[in-house]
């Protein structure tokens, strides 16, 4: 026979099961709630890591002859920070690829590679890429590896996506192969690395205007982003 | 069974049921933390990560349709605390389930520590806690049925 307790007990515990999920729940709330405060985190790292960034040019310049897209005297530069297994970065390719196409030679925008290292294959894909630019041909295999980022980053062995790309794009895929294991290339991808650490990048992508870092709100929002496109460019003159 | 028995049978039955809804709050209070910290405190780009980061970030943070780990592990720990919490009260029915519901928790436990520490191998402190809490739970569930003062599951 189970003892159940009689009158005012009865209550008792599911008065405290119902205070410890009320709780539970403001906590969530409260916490969801303080994350408005983490941009103003944001904007203060960001004043620390523009002085930073302005720097790291001369003591970290990144891979020699950066791979650029647009107006060479253009009065805006975008510089990218970015790792191919990124979704973010997936994201933000085409909608970059347009903002190329609609302001012209008004801006232009230097890719710099930012593998992460919990992105199995970014490394490789980076790599992959700058094979590609040996032979001519970086921005379309750029293109392609971000196109079909879904196929290639949940498969066993990218690498035969990668060459597909280079089939279709007409490279030799031998020598896209060897040179995809090459030091010179890895070289290229690390003192990327090396720069976007120096200039205070935290995550992709991540995206300076000009040598003035974005937030990741603005980054990762277009019509923002043309807003900040567009003031960079008027505080330019142009 | 004398009265006096019962009764001190009785009351360490309490004891071992609030000691028992009181680790169970202490995993609630740990995964609700940790629901929190997979739900709002990443942004949608990717960061450079470190340890609570890697594990967090990792595929195995998340059930099938985006539901993050830590926030089931905050039912089943809140399911605990009110099992416990009933049966401190003397709703002895609600014991019976506490033993089926914790060996889950423990096998779902050897299972993420298994990932951290083989695949993903990075460990996070927190759910090294809940490692930590949900062992204990066991260990109390069984010892109390093994050992424990005898009540009559109705």
């Amino acid at each position: 026979m189970s003892s159940n307790p009689e009158g005012a007990k009865r209550a008792l515990p599911f008065v405290i099961i119902g205070v410890v999920l009320v709780g539970v729940i403001a906590a969530m709330l409260l916490v969801s709630r303080s994350n408005n405060s983490s941009t103003t985190r944001e904007n203060l790292n960001l004043n620390t890591t523009n002085t930073r960034a302005s720097n790291a040019g001369l003591s970290q310049p990144g891979a020699p002859n950066p791979h650029v897209r647009g107006g060479a005297n253009a009065p805006l530069t975008i510089e990218e920070f970015a790792d191919y297994q990124c979704p973010a970065c997936g994201g933000l390719d085409p909608k970059l690829r347009q903002i190329e196409k609609d302001y012209g030679d008004r801006i232009r925008v230097i890719f710099r590679n930012f593998p992460l290292k919990q992105h199995k294959y970014a490394f490789l894909a980076a790599r992959a890429a700058e094979a590609a630019g040996l032979q001519g041909k970086f921005w379309e295999m750029h293109d392609a590896i971000y196109d079909n980022q879904k196929d290639w980053s949940e498969a066993d062995e990218p690498r035969t996506f990668f060459e597909q790309y280079a089939t279709r794009l007409g490279l030799d895929v031998q020598r896209f192969r060897a040179d995809t294991e090459k030091q010179e290339v890895a070289d290229r991808v690390v003192a990327d690395y090396n720069r976007g650490l120096a200039m205070g990048v935290g995550g992709t992508p991540s995206l300076y205007l000009n040598g003035r870092q974005l937030s990741g709100d603005d980054t990762l929002d277009e019509k923002k982003l043309r807003t900040k496109i567009d003031e960079t460019l008027s505080a330019a003159g142009k | 069974m004398g009265a006096d028995e019962t009764m001190k049978s009785g009351a360490r039955g309490l004891w071992w049921d609030a000691l028992v809804a009181l680790v169970a709050l202490v995993g609630l209070l740990d995964a609700t933390y940790l629901t929190i910290e997979h739900l709002s405190g990443r942004s949608v780009r990717c960061m450079i990560v470190t340890g609570c980061d890697e594990v967090l970030s990792s595929r195995y943070a998340t059930i099938a349709s985006g539901v993050p780990v830590a926030a089931v592990g905050a039912l089943a720990y809140f399911t605990v605390f009110s099992l416990a919490v009933l049966a401190a009260f003397g709703y002895d029915s609600s014991r019976r389930l506490l033993a089926p519901l914790v060996a889950l928790m423990f096998l779902a436990t050897l299972w993420f520590l298994y990932l951290q520490a083989f695949v993903i191998r990075a460990f996070c402190a927190y759910c090294l806690l809940s490692a930590i809490v949900t062992t204990t739970l066991t260990l109390l569930v069984f010892a109390r049925r093994l050992f424990g003062p005898k009540t009559r599951l109705a």
